[in-house]
């Protein structure tokens, strides 16, 4: 039927959130996150500026934020970041810039499986539209969050959504219950 | 083949603005703006106002749509909210709740 | 502690530069002029106006390195920083922040700050917070 991937040219300009169990070729640019469970590639004159998330990440354009990989992260020649940079394999060209944090994390492509339940009772319920890869990549992402060299360290992206929606309810909450008293 | 392309799997929360052409296959909530043309293909969810050049739906559109050229709602096209363009054609088997404005 | 050793590396012949064989272990200041090749170890604080070689086997450990480039194949541990060209291949370790540029080979083991001078397209400066990011 289709192309699980999205191509933002070079004139697109996305000011929003790009999610999904796709892949992402980024020429324009995107102001807003980048959270997907396929491969993010961010051409020469590419500009994204918030965190990106995918497998694999190739970078030869411009980020300001965080770069995290499940699999693999490659600065090419002509990127730019600022930001921390984690993934298991990452590979920095000469040529490449950055400003950042970076980890490499052996080992965390092998206990993938542990997704605590605990972890994923905390998780408010997914989305409709994206229930079932919400979960695979909270269960991708848990060894590293899990290593205690990262314990300090932000916790890892799919928890900020969470953390909004919560907020956006009690807020929610709040604004009914202040109505409610003056009535 | 289109230059700025939203696959299947994806979505976006947000705006988007191109001076490309763009097909649509996933999900879009916010605003589409496209100079050239734009194809919604069948399967995808649009849950934003469109504008652009000659326009085709063959999904889900909810939101208003407004065309500098020609909208063609197909086969399958189902679109809630209002049509502003030169021309339109709606197929046999296209839902459509809203209304036209043929800007002549 | 353990008695300082100084060497000193200088870099005139041909061969030219020092080396520290597998066996040997300095514990101290090593600095000089010329290339430095390391199989063996270092704790300590290296500063060479040359080109730094750590060798599969090899290890530098301690504070700030300071070289014209930086190879290491082996393992780097410095709690200071460490300055110059890094360049670090596959199946190395290395812990530590770096002032300037660096190439990391996919399959190295890396963590620490990279501190490259440029600026970011104009579109993605300014706004929200500056281009140097506040938290650590």
């Amino acid at each position: 039927m289709a192309n699980d991937v999205a191509i933002l040219g070079r004139s697109t300009h996305v000011r929003g959130r790009v999610t999904g169990a796709a892949s992402v070729e980024i020429a324009g640019r995107v102001d807003g996150e980048v959270d997907v469970s396929g491969d993010v590639t961010v051409e020469a004159g590419g500009l994204v500026s918030a965190n990106v998330t995918g497998r694999r990440l190739v970078i030869r354009g411009a980020i300001k934020g965080d770069l995290n990989g499940s699999e693999s992260i490659a600065l090419e020649d002509g990127a730019k970041v600022v930001g921390d940079v984690r993934a298991p394999r990452i590979a920095i060209a000469q040529g490449a810039l950055l400003r950042g944090y970076v980890q490499t994390a052996n080992g965390g492509s092998a206990p993938r499986a542990k997704a605590t339940t605990a972890s994923r009772g905390a998780v408010p319920p997914p989305r409709a539209s994206t229930p079932k890869h919400v979960e695979h990549k909270r269960e991708v992402e848990k060894p590293k969050a899990a290593a205690p060299a990262h314990k300090a360290k932000a916790p890892p992206p799919p928890v900020v959504p969470a953390l909004k929606k919560g907020a956006k309810g009690a807020r929610r909450v709040g604004a009914i219950a202040g109505m409610s008293k003056k009535r | 083949m289109a230059s700025t392309v939203i696959g299947a799997g994806i979505t976006i929360d947000g705006e988007i603005t191109t001076d490309e052409d763009v097909v649509v296959e996933g999900t879009i909530r916010g605003k589409l703006t496209a100079k050239d043309s734009v194809s919604i293909e069948a399967g995808a969810v649009v849950e934003a106002d469109v504008i652009g050049g000659p326009l085709t739906v063959a999904g889900t559109v909810t939101g208003n749509i407004t065309s500098s050229d020609r909208v063609d709602l197909q086969g399958g096209a189902k679109v809630i909210g209002n049509v502003k363009a030169t021309r339109i054609t709606i197929a046999d088997g296209a839902q459509f709740k809203g209304n036209v404005d043929m800007d002549v | 502690m353990a008695s300082h050793s100084r060497t000193s590396a200088r870099g005139n012949s041909g061969g030219g530069g020092a080396r520290i064989g597998s066996g040997a272990k300095i514990r101290g200041r090593v600095s000089g002029s010329g290339d430095l090749t390391v199989d063996g170890s270092i704790e300590g604080e290296v500063s060479v106006r040359g080109n730094l070689v750590v060798n599969e086997s090899g290890s530098v450990k301690g504070d700030a390195v300071d070289a014209d480039s930086i190879t290491v194949a082996g393992t780097l541990e410095a709690d200071g920083q460490v300055t110059g060209q890094l360049r670090v291949l596959v199946g190395s370790r290395v812990r530590c922040n770096v002032k300037g540029g660096i190439a990391l080979d996919e399959g190295a083991e890396f963590s620490g700050r990279i501190d490259a001078d440029f600026d970011l397209p104009p579109e993605l400066e300014g706004g929200g917070h500056s281009g140097r990011r506040g938290r650590n």
